[in-house]
């Protein structure tokens, strides 16, 4: 497929609850086999802009584009259905089912279907499963221990492994660190390199800037609802949070010519 | 943490498997059911297990089982069923109007019409109850509270107190008198409803979903389930065993009255609670339910054989049930770590 092309290119996004404008007017492009970094203080309109692309907000303007086809997105299941998938920032995962049935939840696998029967197909989603935790090199014993019995860690793999069993492409991480220790946090972004290299492309919103620096191609940084930052990570470290947080608390800003609203 | 994993030898991993036998859920129970049985047939060998004993025992345990099948998908979902006692006292009045008397000018129906409406009815009521639970957001707790009321006052005013007594050859009675090959109609169609139900929850799409709604409504949610409807389902098939359950103890009396099945919700939750069953939603198995069942309908029995004074039957029931919920909590709380 043509390169040039981007992956997802969201324009003139805008949203706003009541008196509060959460985003005005945000251009963003994420190109194929990408990892993008999302910064911004909070209530920069980080959350807003990736519930929008995954579905469970409607914008109130502004155009959506797939590989360059315009599309709509009403919910979820739109979304989805275009290879979006979105890991939330609480795992929603099912603590009182294993491994398995909670990366095949709500598409499982079925045997067969009589009216409204439809038999679960257990073996399949099992091997499945097993095949998608050891493509991640995800560390679990066993696919049918309870999610429940599993560390903050292997949660979270398992519910990035889960966006992963939907052949889905562009794969959207709200805060996937946030709630992780250190060892952990490291599992988490070996699992986004090793998606990256398995060709996805991933939009990754973070307050913690080492975490974009270290996974991320390119980072965009909002601000009030606006873009005020979008360009490639080449620095260093120190270089870079000096950078983005002076993006970040408007030290800076390369679209302030861009109307305000 | 992801701490390094030591190879298991294959003699502790057969340890381990035994261990899991000794720890799967129902293991436990049912060694409480067998230990029950033993006691009251050592007590009372020349009674304990006759056949007719045997049969009054398979009529109580349809009777709770059935409900307890009902209540159990309810709570599984974090929900809860109240109404279940009041509505076995007003299906059976309502079939035995339906059969006997009639509604308004409608003359007396036949008896498989009149079973079909009351079962349809019962499953209207459920429908009723899922409707003010995932829309109208009423707690199911309130709203099958209502229902518990108003049932029971239904059934008294459409009878005025009175039973609608079937006469005695009347071939609806076989539903909860009869028996096939010395075994209780009613503990037969326990086994085809036990089979079905604990089929949808463990292998179709629809219980694995039941499971999820209570474990975590959002995630279910955001999964694409169609929360509604799943716990709708639930209500639904808590009416309808209500409704079937009525139409059975109707059967078994061989009239309708309507002070039947009080308290029933309550024995039904108790057996799912004895089964294992966690009230706050997301766990509970069928075989569990019944096995709960099994063992009220086996103590209820015992302790009239034994002789116990019926006031000291309570305090007793009472207290396996907290010892059964401490000693499941316990268990519980040690396999999580």
């Amino acid at each position: 497929m043509d390169d040039t092309i981007a992956r997802v290119e969201m324009r003139d996004i805008r949203k706003r609850f009541g008196a509060i404008q959460a985003l005005c007017g945000v251009n963003l492009i994420l190109k194929r086999g990408e990892v993008l970094g999302l910064a911004g203080d909070n209530a920069a309109g980080k959350s807003t802009l990736m519930k929008v692309l995954s579905g469970a907000l409607l914008p109130d303007g502004g155009q959506i584009f797939i590989d360059g086809r315009q599309i709509k997105l009403g919910n979820p299941e739109d979304s989805r259905s275009m290879g979006i998938e979105m890991v939330y920032q609480d795992f929603a995962l099912v603590d009182n089912l294993n491994v398995a049935a909670n990366m095949f939840l709500g598409r499982e696998h079925v045997l067969f279907r009589l009216g409204p029967v439809r038999l679960l197909n257990k073996r399949t989603m099992a091997q499945e499963s097993l095949r998608l935790i050891d493509n991640l090199r995800i560390d679990i014993d066993s696919v049918n221990l309870k999610v429940k019995h599993l560390s903050g860690g292997q949660r979270q793999a398992v519910a990035i492994g889960r966006v992963t069993a939907f052949d889905s492409s562009i794969i959207i991480m709200d805060e996937p660190t946030a709630a992780l220790n250190v060892v952990a946090v490291e599992k988490v972004l070996a699992l986004i390199h090793q998606l990256k290299s398995q060709g996805c492309s991933i939009i990754i919103s973070s307050h913690r800037l080492e975490d974009i620096h270290q996974v991320s191609d390119r980072v965009i940084v909002l601000r009030h609802g606006r873009k005020v930052c979008d360009r490639p990570i080449i620095d260093d470290i120190h270089t870079f949070r000096e950078c983005v947080v002076a993006y970040m608390i408007g030290a800076k800003d390369d679209y302030s010519l861009s109307e305000e609203c | 943490m992801d701490e390094m994993k030591p190879v298991p030898s294959p003699v502790k991993i057969r340890i381990q498997q035994l261990r899991n036998i000794f720890r799967f859920r129902e293991f436990s129970i049912a060694f409480a059911f067998l230990g029950l049985c033993l006691f009251f047939w050592w007590q009372r060998p020349e009674a304990f297990l006759k056949l007719a004993n045997l049969k009054v025992i398979m009529r109580f345990v349809a009777t709770f089982g059935l409900l307890a099948i009902g209540e159990i998908l309810v709570i599984i979902t974090d929900g809860i069923d109240l109404s279940v006692g009041s509505m076995t006292a007003l299906t059976g009045v309502f079939a035995a109007t339906l059969m006997m008397k009639g509604v308004g000018p409608i003359p007396p129906l036949g008896i498989l019409p009149s079973i079909l409406i009351v079962l349809v009815f019962s499953g209207l009521v459920g429908r009723w109850h899922g409707f003010c639970v995932t829309k109208l957001q009423i707690p199911s707790f309130i709203i099958t509270l209502g229902t518990w009321l108003v049932a029971r006052g239904m059934a008294k005013y459409i009878t005025r107190g009175y039973p609608i007594v079937f006469p005695l050859d009347f071939p609806f009675l076989e539903l909860g008198q009869g028996e096939v090959f010395q075994i209780p109609v009613m503990f037969v169609i326990l086994v085809i409803v036990a089979v079905l139900a604990a089929f949808i929850l463990r292998s179709t799409t629809l219980g694995r979903h039941i499971y999820a709604v209570g474990g975590n409504i959002e995630a279910a949610r955001v999964a694409g389930i169609n929360v509604d409807r799943v716990r709708s389902f639930c209500y639904v098939s808590s009416g309808v065993m209500a409704g079937l359950v009525g139409l059975l103890l109707a059967s078994r009396l061989g009239q309708g009255t309507p002070t039947v099945g009080s308290t029933y919700e309550l024995w039904a939750i108790a057996a799912t609670v004895i089964g294992g069953t966690s009230l706050r939603g997301g766990e509970g198995t069928i075989t569990g339910a019944i096995l709960g069942a099994a063992i009220m309908g086996v103590m209820f029995n015992g302790m009239v054989i034994v002789n116990m004074s019926p006031y000291v039957q309570e305090t007793v029931l009472g207290t396996v049930l907290v010892v059964a919920v401490t000693y499941d909590m316990w268990r519980r709380r040690r396999s999580t770590f």
